[in-house]
């Protein structure tokens, strides 16, 4: 009994960890992205109140190829870290 | 010794000063006052330098001119289209999206086509915030190949679904005489439709595409001739060809194979393996065409439209812009030339530009298949035969069937041209 009511408080405890480191990276990202986005983007004059044409398409290719991106840079990290040749390890 | 000195000595020093005053006083220009504040007599210098100078000169300035010209009118064309781009945009919205075709010249890289593009078109592009997506192709066959495959893969799509319209439920209207039916109650609303829940549940937003407005939009650009061409040998491929692949095809690329293999025994080298597959041949050959049967999946008698209502890229308006690119040792003057003067090669580009941005089309002729036919004067000749040889799509005639042509727009450039100058 003792055996059994501790293990699962060991799990659930990593798993909650996991889950805000999880969404902490997520957070950085997404604050990361938006300010690569916001100052390549937006014109800092603020003339008018709403997006142009311009910055709107700006903004969804900026938004595409940050993720693209990052996609890209985590699965050849991924890939790095199986061979384990990452950092010079080898 | 001590004899000797004294008397060579003035001897040296009189002969020195005849040399100084023989020599001619230094030609030039000078005043009294510059004279002076110790400044020199003002002179040109020699013959040889004053040759150097000048050319140095004339052509740094030649080059810096023609730079200066090119951004001035890169610049002039973007002012044009820029109040498009300075419209309030909502998010839902899309805008109006080309697909540009890019081939490099014959014998050449695909750079030099790129090159253009960044520098001549993409500017006017951006400026005017038109969405764009590029196909490039290094080999002869690409983009034909993937412009019939993606018309190959609609029909497909379109004759394994049903081709029945989708029928919305229709709150029935309850009258005497005819049956009641009963329509689930999920189906007339949704519970956050009633409760007044959208500020919390937001419904999806729904994206809005420029181009499903009207039947003319989106458009497809090629650069360089040889994209004009694979592009609508591309379109006849797809539209009039077999969705499976025929025969002879299939005996063809054997062949290929096989006589690859052969060669590659014969040579005995260990090369390692060609990554690309080799470009796929036409599925149908061009004498063919009129009786084949146009699409018989697609329902033709209207603009074929993807399910986002934009008409699919085979009905949308197309321009060719021309890539002037010489090759060869003779060419070489006419290259310098073309090098100093390329601020008009900007010009014609951009005021291009500015009318596919403006999208004003008119329907395409059989004239219209020789757009910018006159680069084929410019293709190596030694390439053009080596391509007849190969029988290669570049060097052969544009083939079109009237079905296919009578469908495809132009876009109306010189029309734009001369409404906007007014």
């Amino acid at each position: 009994m003792f055996g059994l009511g501790g293990a699962p408080q060991v799990t659930s405890q990593q798993k909650l960890q996991a889950a805000e480191a999880e969404l902490d990276m997520v957070t950085g990202m997404f604050n990361a992205l938006v300010n690569q986005c916001h100052n390549k983007c937006i014109s800092k004059q603020y003339n008018e109140s709403d997006v142009t044409k311009q910055e709107a398409l700006c903004l969804d290719r900026c938004v595409a190829k940050y993720f693209e991106t990052n996609v890209q840079v985590g699965e050849n990290m991924q890939k790095l870290g199986q061979s384990g040749a990452f950092m010079g390890r080898k | 010794m001590s004899d000797t000195t004294p008397t060579d000595k003035p001897a040296a020093a009189a002969t020195a000063a005849t040399t100084t005053k023989t020599k001619p006083p230094k030609k030039g220009w000078s005043n009294p006052a510059l004279r002076m504040m110790g400044i020199p007599r003002l002179s040109l210098p020699s013959r040889n330098w004053m040759i150097f100078w000048t050319v140095l000169a004339s052509i740094g300035g030649g080059i810096a001119y023609d730079k200066y010209q090119q951004k001035q009118i890169r610049a002039k064309w973007m002012e044009k289209v820029e109040p498009l781009s300075h419209v309030t945009y909502t998010t839902e919205k899309l805008p109006r999206k080309l697909t540009i075709y890019i081939a490099p010249p014959p014998n050449d890289f695909l750079d030099e086509s790129l090159k253009l593009f960044k520098k001549f078109i993409k500017p006017v592009l951006n400026a005017s915030a038109l969405d764009f997506e590029i196909f490039s192709e290094t080999r002869q066959g690409d983009i034909r190949s993937a412009v019939a495959q993606r018309i190959r893969n609609l029909r497909q799509a379109q004759s394994e679904q049903p081709t029945e319209p989708d029928v919305k439920p229709v709150v029935p209207v309850s009258s005497g005489d005819a049956e009641e039916v009963l329509v689930s109650r999920s189906d007339l609303y949704k519970a956050k439709d009633v409760l007044g829940l959208y500020k919390i549940f937001p419904s999806e937003v729904e994206l809005h595409p420029e181009d499903s407005d009207s039947d003319i939009a989106g458009g497809v650009v090629c650069i360089g001739r040889g994209a004009f061409k694979e592009y609508i040998t591309g379109l006849h491929e797809g539209l009039l060809g077999p969705l499976t692949k025929p025969q002879f095809v299939i005996d063809e690329e054997l062949k290929a194979e096989q006589e690859l293999k052969e060669k590659a025994e014969q040579e005995d080298s260990d090369d390692e393996e060609p990554n690309l597959k080799p470009v796929p041949k036409p599925w149908i050959k061009p004498e063919q065409y009129a009786e084949a049967s146009f699409a018989p999946e697609l329902d033709i008698s209207r603009v074929v439209k993807t399910s986002e209502g934009i008409p699919e890229f085979f009905e949308q308006p197309i321009y060719v812009f021309k890539v002037p690119n010489l090759i060869g040792f003779t060419t070489i003057p006419l290259k310098i030339y073309r090098y100093f003067t390329k601020r008009w090669l900007a010009d014609d580009y951009g005021a291009k530009a500015t009318g596919v941005v403006m999208n004003k089309t008119r329907p395409f002729t059989k004239d219209d298949l020789d757009f910018a036919a006159d680069e084929e004067k410019e293709w190596p000749k030694k390439w053009v035969k080596t391509g007849k040889e190969r029988n290669s799509e570049w060097v052969q005639d544009l083939q079109a069937d009237d079905r296919i042509i009578s469908r495809l727009k132009v876009f109306d450039v010189d029309s734009d041209l001369t409404t906007s100058n007014e």
